[in-house]
């Protein structure tokens, strides 16, 4: 909805075999091989039709870059293959020929959407698509863990000042605000949310207050798990509740896209208060 | 070796596991001071490594998935070795050594099935056509041949086992 509404249409295609990324909880972290097989298997698909691919998730990210990392190593990419030639796909990654006979030249490049919006979209043609600006609006930009670190793996910014998520806020009329510990893990990861021992919602509330305490009428992540904790978290917590918004989301909420398209009313804190601040009540 | 609870081949396991140099950690703290969780636990990310320096492995062992891998650690440690790294290879020894935790088995187990992780209900289908979106995140066309070609990747690997999940009837 919102690529057709940025006249983008022609830059995306369907993936229709992709699968799980893997989850980097599941796999990653108890048994790095299938974790890897499982990446390369996505990432083949791109690789056979030339295309990069681009996710709306931080976990998607941190397992697909940091695969195509891990397959530069030629001994790892040739363990990886023989466990593809069960399913008979190859991954190249390095300079070598598809089984259709093309010519591949580099790494699948993954990347995020923020990427996207920034680089290829631009800022300049996000404000220009505009129709409800978001006067008056105090956004929290959460940027989450793996849109960050770990900064071996090449992304846009920076892990210590990331700039992106602020700039497309601001773009769209609100106002980013600064707040304490910015840069800090929503609570969601490493399994912590998945183990539900509590420790998950301990983090959380730090977060939280933090950026209940800057005044933020709402936060916004390129994350779809830090949206998903946040969000369902503050059901555990006394005081004001903040709408957790995906940047996708923010975006559409700008560029004139119909409420009930937003799924924003799919969150469990309400989106009412966001609308009537902004007017749309 | 086993030495008065101190398991003198502790650190090479880790280091096989891609735990990164343990032996380079000299306890400066700067990984405590980042982590979103020591702030919150006993056993803080310096407690661990030192106790993995020191063999103690029945003690790391209780406490492996209290790490949120958020990379902080990584990205400030002056050593230059990876907390988060180590951790990761706790959580592959102690997966090996007394079984996987049961949310790693349930969602391992969606992916056998169906491919991905959230359980497609009917519910979340008429939510996706209600939004404009397919109403499968995998197209069905495909699911068949994409869920045959994940299992055998488990198989290929020894995962079902490792994990105790079944690949299909």
């Amino acid at each position: 909805m919102i690529i057709e509404k940025l006249g983008c249409n022609d830059m995306f295609t369907n993936l229709p075999q992709a699968a799980c990324c893997p989850a980097p909880d599941i796999f990653y972290s108890v048994d790095k091989a299938t974790w890897l097989a499982l990446a390369a298997r996505n990432l083949c698909q791109a690789e056979y039709r030339g295309l990069e691919i681009v996710t709306f998730c931080n976990g998607c990210l941190t397992t697909l870059l940091r695969a195509t990392e891990y397959l530069s190593d030629p001994k790892t990419l040739g363990d990886v293959n023989k466990v593809l030639r069960r399913i008979q796909m190859k991954y190249s990654g390095v300079p070598g020929v598809t089984p259709e006979g093309k010519r591949v030249l580099e790494p699948v490049k993954v990347r995020h959407f923020m990427d996207m919006l920034q680089m290829d979209i631009g800022v300049d043609a996000i404000k220009a698509a505009v129709r409800s600006p978001l006067r008056g609006l105090k956004v929290a930009a959460h940027c989450g863990c793996h849109y960050l670190r770990p900064t071996s793996r090449s992304t846009i910014e920076g892990s210590r000042d990331p700039y992106v998520l602020d700039e497309i806020s601001e773009a769209l009329g609100a106002e980013s605000v600064d707040f304490q510990d910015k840069l800090g893990c929503c609570g969601a990861g490493g399994g912590l949310r998945a183990h539900g021992f509590g420790l998950a919602s301990a983090i959380s509330k730090t977060k939280y207050e933090c950026i209940e305490s800057a005044g933020a009428d709402c936060i916004v992540t390129p994350c779809p798990f830090c949206l998903l904790q946040l969000d369902t978290v503050q059901e555990e917590f006394e005081g004001r509740k903040i709408p957790v918004l995906h940047v996708a989301q923010l975006v559409a909420l700008a560029i004139g896209v119909d409420r009930g398209m937003l799924g924003l009313d799919l969150h469990r804190v309400s989106a009412d208060q966001l609308f009537s601040r902004l007017g749309r009540g | 070796m086993i030495d008065n609870g101190f398991d003198r081949g502790f650190v090479d396991e880790i280091i096989a596991f891609g735990g990164g140099n343990v032996h380079a950690c000299f306890q400066c703290g700067t990984c405590t001071s980042v982590c979103p969780v020591s702030l919150k636990v006993e056993n803080k990310v310096r407690n661990i490594i030192k106790m993995c320096q020191m063999g103690l492995k029945e003690r790391v062992l209780s406490t492996p998935w209290v790490c949120a891998t958020c990379y902080r650690c990584y990205e400030y440690c002056p050593s230059v070795i990876d907390p988060t790294e180590l951790i990761v290879a706790l959580r592959h020894i102690m997966v090996r050594d007394f079984g996987p935790p049961k949310f790693v088995v349930a969602f391992s187990q969606s992916i056998a099935d169906q491919g991905q992780m959230p359980l497609i209900t009917s519910r979340i289908k008429r939510l996706r056509e209600e939004l404009g979106l397919h109403g499968e995140s995998i197209d069905e066309r495909f699911r068949g041949k994409v869920v045959r070609e994940i299992r055998t990747i488990m198989e290929a690997t020894g995962f079902d086992k490792l994990i105790g999940i079944k690949l299909g009837e």
